[in-house]
């Protein structure tokens, strides 16, 4: 799950990823043995459903409505703080 | 109580896994980590399966059928999330199919390149070629591309003997790790790392033989994948038979299967249903059946020296120069030793042909010098109805386990497996001896003792407990007042002492006996040989009746049991053993006749000595004639083991070049000697006229034998207490070959390589 979200803010998205990750999402929460792994895709399914918009920018126009993907950011405006890639980290 | 699968109604009567129960109903639930015996695991989470009323899937391997339960199996959704598993589960394997073009299926790849040294050794996994994760693969066909392979990652392991490990194969089902741990008690293989670098190794990474690792081939036996190979299988050809034998290195009896190809052994594992295994083995019987049964020292044809050669020759030249010199001598100018390696057949053969053919009262054979031996013997001598028989499973039964000096992990390993069967269900191990063993860490307490003052140490233990008060039971048994009476002679602190423990130890490891019963108490040949040997066996037996302990003298050899029965059933012989031993080293015979090789000869013992043996090993310096006897997977025989099960073993090959069974090369000397009675046509036939004549096997018949049977024996123990002062003395110890590694002559520690570099640590 990581390595598809790091690839998307690399802006190396395919446009199989969000269903990729939907079902990700949906085994995790169903198969896992503890209540960690059961909740851990949850962040993910909670930016899915209302920041899908942005997921589309990353995907389709490589380009980071929030400037905070670095490699995706213009070159003069360097974001300052990476809230979008923590908020992926913390999700795995 | 009642259960709905799949809305079909079944009755269950016992506790049963999901799993396990639709199993048994032919319900195909896939699952990858669940291996029958092992602990519920539920990691693969392949057998998720729907329960009415639970919120989430459940595993089948863990979740126990309850009252009024309704399971559905299969649905497109559970389904669908096991097929997204396994593509998770697969991501972290090297691909067993193509993704893109540059990527091969791990069967392919390996016939395409023809790597067979890479260890993958897909096709030849340890089920010959019934690949558990292929077939998994088949019924839920996951798509690959779903996400990315780690393929490759993993360094793959060969510096091991016998066995090569490829992690880029595992799938992280954990199998080899738990049987090490929970059923082989050993615990050399544990999960390494996070994520997905998470990997099976050892600990710090090293290699498995500077582990605990017995090599026992456990692991390789239930792995799914062709992540752990056998080295000795690594060419792409798959057996074309299957055949049951019943392994001859120990004295144990574990039911192999071999693999054969065209009439030759390719490997061995154990087989599942074996009865006195039951899917375990040691490494010998699991990798070094087809080294030893080909090992380059094999007698090939008979040998007859001339000129001070041992030159090939016929059988009928070889058996005619025998019974040449036999004839000239006298009947006590004669000595025979057996082998209890060989078969029953083999030994009712030779007793017959020493007995009553030659009418030699000078027959010995290394049955003679085992510890059941000795601890009939005793019996014997008080009167006493030995009772021998015992099962394993009583064993894995006991509260308290008391070893003296054997090593059973190396020894008897399958015992070794009841006994840490009981230890972890709360069986405490008491070690006595003076040497460190590998499997001390799993005792509770370790006895450092000389040899030879077991006795003091055990009668010490014998009066703490009729001291304590609770002489409920025993003290009615016969014998009781003498024995008391004895005990008072005994001086605790005297008995600590020589024990090298404080009193108090020792009236804590009495009160834990007393508390913790049945004992089992476990010894070798050591423990009952010289001078101390028949105090230390009354002193035993007396602790046992107190502890209702089981006596299990254990013995390295396949036959030992079966030997002694037969040649107790030819009558006295001419005194102790040990005499005849000293006889042949002194040279006071003119000729003799070694079936097997197991008295260490150092010079020419006699003017004339045959051998029939299987292996060329150091006697042969001094041999006039060589017979080749074929070994147990050439032969058709029945074999008893420790227990005192006697179990019939099947031809699996035919013998290598003129090699004969045993009974076969005997009774045709006997023919040529002109002696009746050895028109034997077959091994039945030897065994039917051998269960007329002794008497533990009477009523048992060759066709009966499939499952085994015990030998016969009195079923009630004689409840009596025994003194060591009216024991005769016991000979001394003779220098005999025996030892856990050896088989007819072939020492494996030393003559095979890998054998050696792992005991050799």
């Amino acid at each position: 799950m990581l390595e598809i979200l790091d690839r998307i803010s690399h802006g190396q998205g395919q446009a199989s990823d969000i269903v990729r990750l939907e079902d990700l999402a949906a085994v995790m929460k169903a198969a896992s043995l503890c209540d960690l792994g059961q909740t851990a895709p949850n962040p993910v399914l909670t930016t899915l459903r209302y920041f899908k918009d942005e997921y589309d920018a990353h995907i389709r126009e490589k380009r980071c409505p929030a400037l905070v993907c670095q490699s995706l950011a213009p070159a003069r405006k360097k974001a300052k703080n990476s809230r979008k890639q923590e908020t992926g980290r913390e999700a795995i | 109580m009642k259960v709905i699968i799949d809305g079909l109604p079944f009755q269950v009567a016992d506790k049963m896994s999901i799993l396990d129960f639709a199993r048994d109903k032919g319900i195909t639930i896939p699952s990858l980590c669940h291996y029958p015996g092992l602990i519920p695991f539920s990691g693969c989470r392949l057998c998720l399966v729907a329960v009415k009323g639970r919120k989430a899937l459940a595993p089948a391997c863990d979740t126990f059928l309850e009252d009024g339960m309704e399971v559905t199996t299969n649905t497109p959704a559970i389904h669908k999330i096991r097929r997204q598993i396994l593509e998770l589960i697969l991501s972290e394997h090297a691909n067993p199919s193509p993704v893109s073009d540059d990527r091969k299926s791990c069967l392919g790849a390996l016939s395409e390149t023809g790597e067979a040294n890479q260890a993958s050794g897909y096709s030849l996994s340890s089920n010959n070629g019934r690949h558990e994760f292929l077939k998994i693969l088949g019924t839920l066909n996951p798509d690959q591309a779903q996400f990315p392979s780690l393929e490759g990652t993993f360094e793959i392991h060969k510096e091991d003997p016998l066995l090569d490990r490829n992690y880029n194969l595992c799938v992280l089902c954990g199998r080899c790790v738990r049987i090490c741990h929970e059923v082989r008690g050993v615990s050399a293989l544990a999960f390494v790392n996070r994520s997905s670098r998470a990997a099976v190794g050892t600990a710090l990474g090293r290699r498995l033989l500077d582990t605990e690792c017995q090599f026992c081939g456990a692991c390789l036996d239930v792995c799914p994948t062709g992540a752990l190979t056998e080295k000795s299988l690594k060419a792409e050809v798959l057996p074309d038979t299957e055949k049951n034998t019943i392994c001859s290195f120990c004295g144990q009896g574990c039911t192999l299967r071999l693999a054969l190809k065209q009439g030759k052994i390719m490997g061995s594992v154990p087989a599942k249903q074996g009865t006195v295994n039951q899917g375990q083995a040691c490494l010998k019987g699991r990798f070094l059946v087809a080294e030893a049964v080909y090992h380059r020292s094999r007698v090939s044809r008979p040998l007859v020296r001339k000129n001070g050669k041992l030159q090939e020759t016929t059988w009928n030249e070889a058996l005619a120069v025998i019974a040449q010199e036999f004839s000239r001598c006298q009947a006590r100018d004669i000595a025979i030793a057996g082998s209890a390696c060989d078969s029953c057949e083999d030994i009712f053969a030779l007793e017959k042909f020493g007995g009553e053919g030659l009418k030699t009262e000078n027959r010995i054979g290394s049955g003679d010098f085992t510890a059941q031996a000795r601890f009939r013997e005793f019996a014997l001598g008080q009167s006493l109805e030995p009772r021998l028989n015992f099962r394993f499973s009583d064993i894995g039964r006991a509260k308290t386990i008391v070893l003296f000096g054997e090593n059973l992990a190396v020894s008897q390993p399958i015992v070794w497996l009841e006994v840490h069967r009981a230890i972890r269900s709360g069986a405490k191990l008491i070690i006595v001896g003076p040497q460190e063993l590998c499997i001390r860490r799993c005792a509770s307490s370790w006895i450092k003792l000389r040899p030879g003052q077991e006795s003091e140490l055990l009668t010490g233990l014998s009066k703490i407990l009729v001291e304590s008060g609770h002489a409920a039971e025993f003290s009615r048994f016969e014998g009781f007042a003498v024995f008391k009476k004895n005990l008072e002679e005994c001086v605790l602190s005297e008995a600590a002492a020589s024990a090298g423990l404080q009193e108090e130890k020792l009236l804590k490891l009495a009160l834990s006996l007393e508390k913790r019963k049945p004992a089992a108490f476990l010894f070798g040949a050591e423990f009952c040989e010289g001078p101390s040997g028949a105090a230390n066996l009354a002193a035993l037996r007396n602790l046992a009746l107190q502890t209702q302990g089981l006596i299990v003298p254990l013995s390295s050899e396949s036959n030992s049991r079966g030997a002694l029965e037969i040649s107790a059933a030819f009558g006295k012989k001419n005194g102790h053993p040990g005499r005849i031993v000293q006889g042949i080293s002194s040279g006071s015979f003119k000729a003799l006749y070694f079936a097997g090789s197991f008295l260490r000869l150092g010079k020419k013992p006699a003017e004339f000595l045959a051998i029939q043996d299987s292996y060329l090993d150091g006697n042969a310096d001094y041999a006039d004639v060589i017979l080749p006897q074929a070994t147990f997977a050439e032969v058709e025989g029945t074999f008893v083991n420790v227990e005192g099960r006697l179990q019939k073993c099947e031809r699996a090959i035919e013998p290598q070049a003129e090699a004969k069974p045993g009974w076969q090369i005997i009774s045709q000397l006997a023919r040529k000697m002109g002696m009746s009675g050895f028109s034997f046509k077959a091994a039945s036939d030897v065994f039917q006229e051998l269960a007329g004549r002794v008497p533990a096997f009477s009523g048992l018949s060759w066709d009966q034998l499939t499952r085994g049977a015990f030998l016969q024996e009195p079923e009630t123990d004689f409840r009596k207490f025994t003194a060591a002062e009216t024991l005769a003395d016991l000979e001394e110890a003779v220098d005999i070959a025996s030892g856990p590694d050896i088989y007819k002559g072939l020492n494996m520690s030393r003559d095979i390589k890998d054998l050696r570099l792992i005991r050799g640590r």
